[in-house]
């Protein structure tokens, strides 16, 4: 197991120009018109990427179509501007919350653990140095006090929690979360924007679906404003305009104009 | 027989003093149970509660045609190994059966898994039917399977039966990690490149090869019940799923233990049936234990809250 | 073979076949648009241990005591998925496998050790009903098929099923509009102030009475194939729901009356002299059937897609 966290590590040094994730004319239709358009894409090194738009917009569609879970009907997604077939064990994932069974028979530790997997490998189990590890991401998002619970018993911020802890458990230098701060508590809130920051300080890259304008300039570098199709990709700041968020927003902006226009520049 | 002659009867099986081919039999159909209520586990976890119904009904027809290409062939139709063979075969081609059935836009799944299943089912029928024709006499054996007989199981069967059970035991020890992240979280597996459909697959695999095995025993009819009773009886008790594996594991060996003693006990009375009756006794007592550790847990939790 | 015995033998058996698979593929229609068929396997194996009890008390098979018990299993049944759901944790489908298969474990047993095998109730009877065993005998000759008495005299089985059917019929038509809207939008109905929960439970009350008086013909496993082969091949052949009615109606006849005479006349026409059995050459025929109209309809439902597809987002269904 060693020589493969080694190469890993070479990996990581020897970072080439090509983006950690980039998109090309990537398209999704499920069968009643496109869902996600050509898009054209590319997350800088090192940076926290906000994927914005309206509900619909195809924002979740277009990560789990980059990360194949969703087959894409034209174009293709590239990790390092490889395939993701080659790159699997660099990226990690958080799923939406609503999508696993919260009854399963399994401890916060057990699912933080399932994050090492993908670097075991078929037949072999998980060792004591693995649930150290995962005790120790455990600790990172605040969450070392609850290792033991079944996670039916955990409040939806503290299940948020396990889950990024899960991710970082992979110890990727990619990671997608979608809508990791849809109904979390403020204490959450804060936790997992530190953890993302210390990631990017580490030179990895997040790409995270967003929905809350209001602090998307204040939590992320880079932005995609997406509706179907790319509406604006840049700097936060720069991708951010009343005018870019009227395009893929149309008249439903004028509410949000008036709840938090003042963060938005003009 | 009177009250006080079945009891004894039944002691001195259960205890394992039957004679020896009884005390294999037992073994053999235990082993069985063990590996129904680990294999169950995932079953239940994966929801493919009723899938595996439909599986089992569906190897009818594989056991009659087996049959009679044995007997075609000049073979011995009754031998197990060629039985189970066709029993296999007809499960899978039931599972591909399904698939393709819902592959047709306005078809639900359900409703081309209660197809499968009856229709399959009806094959079968037919088939027996026509074997009775025959007139070979081999008709009452075959029928055995839909509901169990452990009176007709030999040695031979039974070891058949405990070895290939050992193996799934093994088969699910061996790949319980990667059943686990299919069953609580496939789209994180697949994003760490588990090829979940070939996870699935073997899974089912492994539901099939306990279902054709447990045939003999326990019947096509309610072997689904000796894997999903012991799983479900287990998650009232625990939150953890390899104590979940063990407890259904133990609740399906010795409800197939007591099962088949009480088989041997009344000979007339499907094996099936009595087996599937132990486990549903287990299962309502474990319903009754978890409740009330939940209400004790909970009360608790409240005097805690009002001490603080 | 003498003609009278076709009527003796064959008409009784194939009118009651006709009757069980119409009455089950009219419920089927709403079960397969309701994603609900298995319930039909569930509830069809569950009332067995209730048809027992009430066949050892009554000593005889009386309709009314069998049609007593089964519904007793039925609601026993029903409750207890729904308490298994809500408090064990456990998916619907679990839910649904772990009762009916207890129960039903406990309708074999019960068979065997309760001395009702004795009598005219056995596991074969269970598993593929007794279509072979109706008897007509009141026709000595063709002429006196002219005396109003003679027909008076049909077998119990297929007056019991002719009732249901007509039981069945009346109640689809006098409920339609509801049955149509909480099959399409089960919360729509709601809002609209027809209960979903209540249709569901008259839906439910009504294959668990349609699954009693076939059981005893076709079998407790045969019958989910009469409640659902004919429906779903007619869902996958068209759009509109009365027409999927009509459909699996007639489709469920052909099945009924194929079947029937397949199993009793096919082996005679191979020059053996005994017969197949007559259920499972039904369930066979509708599973024939609805394979056949996947192959067909699957290819013209996919032009109507890419049809759609084409017109773009503008038609609505």
């Amino acid at each position: 197991m060693l020589w493969r966290v080694a190469e890993r590590k070479d990996h990581v040094g020897a970072q080439t120009a090509s983006a950690p994730f980039s998109t090309r004319a990537l398209s999704v239709d499920y069968g009643n018109g496109p869902v996600v358009r050509g898009v054209d894409f590319e997350a800088p090194h090192s940076s926290l990427v906000a994927i914005v738009g309206p509900n619909g917009a195809g924002k979740s569609t277009l990560i789990k179509a980059s990360l194949g879970l969703q087959r894409s009907s034209a174009g293709e997604a590239r990790f390092w501007g490889r395939p993701l077939r080659e790159m699997r064990k660099r990226i990690g994932y958080v799923p939406q919350r609503g999508s696993v069974d919260w009854e399963f028979p399994v401890s916060v530790t057990d699912v933080v653990t399932m994050g090492r997997y993908g670097m075991l490998g078929w037949l072999r189990p998980v060792t004591a140095a693995h649930r150290r590890a995962a005790l120790d991401y455990l600790d990172q998002v605040g969450m070392a006090d609850f290792a033991d619970r079944q996670i039916s018993r955990l409040s939806g911020g503290q299940q948020q929690r396990v889950f990024v802890a899960r991710a970082l458990a992979q110890e990727a230098d990619l990671y997608f979360l979608d809508e990791p701060f849809a109904g979390v508590d403020a204490a959450t809130e804060k936790t997992l924007v530190d953890v993302l920051r210390r990631l990017r300080d580490q030179g990895k890259t997040a790409v995270i679906v967003h929905h809350d304008l209001a602090t998307v300039i204040d939590y992320f570098d880079h932005v995609l404003l997406l509706n179907g199709e790319v509406i604006a990709s840049g700097a936060a700041k720069d991708a951010m305009t009343v005018e870019n968020l009227q395009r893929a927003y149309g008249g439903r902006l004028a509410f949000l104009e008036g709840a938090s226009g003042a963060a938005f520049r003009r | 027989m009177s009250d006080a002659d079945w009891l004894e009867t039944f002691l001195r099986v259960v205890t394992l003093r039957g004679g020896y081919n009884t005390i294999v039999v037992m073994i053999g159909v235990s082993l069985l149970g063990v590996a129904a209520g680990a294999i169950g586990v995932f079953a239940l976890l994966r929801k493919r509660a009723m899938m595996s119904d439909v599986l089992s009904h569906a190897t009818l027809p594989g056991i009659g045609l087996a049959f009679l290409v044995a007997a075609a062939l000049g073979a011995n139709g009754r031998s197990l190994p060629v039985l189970l063979a066709g029993a296999t075969i007809a499960a899978i081609v039931a599972a591909l059966t399904v698939q393709w059935l819902s592959r047709s836009a306005r078809l639900p799944e359900d409703a081309a898994m209660g197809a499968v299943l009856s229709v399959f089912f009806g094959l079968g029928a037919v088939l027996l039917s026509y074997i009775q024709t025959l007139r070979t006499g081999a008709e009452g054996g075959l029928s055995h399977f839909i509901l169990g007989q452990t009176a007709a199981m030999s040695e031979q069967d039974a070891f058949l039966i405990g070895a290939v059970a050992a193996g799934v035991i093994l088969a699910i020890a061996l790949l319980g990690k990667e059943f686990r992240i299919v069953c609580f979280d496939p789209e994180f597996g697949a994003v760490q490149g588990w090829p979940i459909a070939r996870i699935d697959l073997m899974l089912m695999a492994l539901v099939v090869i306990v279902a054709v095995i447990g045939l003999q025993a326990v019947g096509m009819l309610l072997i689904v019940a000796l894997m999903i009773v012991p799983a479900a009886a287990a998650r009232q008790l625990t939150h953890n799923l390899w104590v979940m594996v063990a407890l259904s594991a133990l609740m399906g060996g010795v409800s197939a233990w007591i099962g088949a003693a009480l088989s041997a006990t009344f000979p007339r009375a499907p094996a099936g049936g009595l087996i599937v009756l132990v486990a549903g006794g287990v299962f309502i007592v474990s319903l009754l234990v978890g409740a009330w550790r939940e209400k004790w847990r909970r009360a608790s939790a409240r005097s805690h809250g009002a001490a603080a | 073979m003498n003609p009278i015995h076709f009527i003796q033998v064959d008409l009784p058996a194939v009118l009651a076949a006709l009757f069980a698979a119409c009455a089950c593929a009219l419920l089927g229609n709403f079960l397969v648009l309701r994603r609900q068929s298995l319930m039909s396997d569930a509830i069809s194996h569950a009332v067995l241990p209730g048809i027992v009890i009430a066949f050892m008390l009554a000593g005889t098979r009386a309709t009314a005591a069998m049609f007593a018990g089964a519904a007793l299993a039925a609601f026993v049944t029903v409750i207890s998925i729904s308490f298994i759901k809500r408090y064990a944790r456990l998916e619907a489908g679990a839910a649904m496998g772990v009762v009916f298969s207890i129960m039903f474990a406990a309708g074999v047993v019960l068979i065997e050790l309760g001395g009702a095998r004795n009598v005219d109730l056995d596991a074969d009877c269970v598993l593929y009903g007794q279509l072979e065993h109706i008897l007509w005998l009141a026709p000595k000759t063709f002429a006196s098929l002219r005396d109003p008495l003679v027909w008076l005299d049909m077998p119990r089985q297929v007056t019991t099923l002719a009732a249901t059917f007509v039981m069945t019929l009346l109640a689809v038509s006098l409920f339609w509009k509801e049955l149509k809207i909480a099959s399409f939008d089960p919360q729509l109905a709601t809002s609209l102030g027809f209960s979903a929960g209540r249709i569901d439970m008259g839906l439910m009350f009504f294959v668990g009475l349609v699954a009693v008086a076939a059981f005893e013909s076709v079998g407790s496993i045969l019958v989910i194939a009469m409640f659902i082969c004919p429906a779903a091949a007619a869902r996958v052949l068209t759009e509109r729901l009365v027409t999927q009615v009509w459909l699996s109606q007639a489709l469920a006849a052909v099945s009924a009356i194929a079947g029937y005479l397949l199993a009793a006349f096919g082996p005679g026409v191979f020059g053996s002299s005994s017969s197949l059995v007559a259920s499972g050459m039904i369930a066979l025929i509708s599973g024939i059937i609805l394979a056949a109209a996947v192959l067909w309809g699957g290819r013209s439902s996919r032009r109507l897609a890419s049809g759609r597809a084409q017109e773009g987002a503008s038609v609505s269904a």
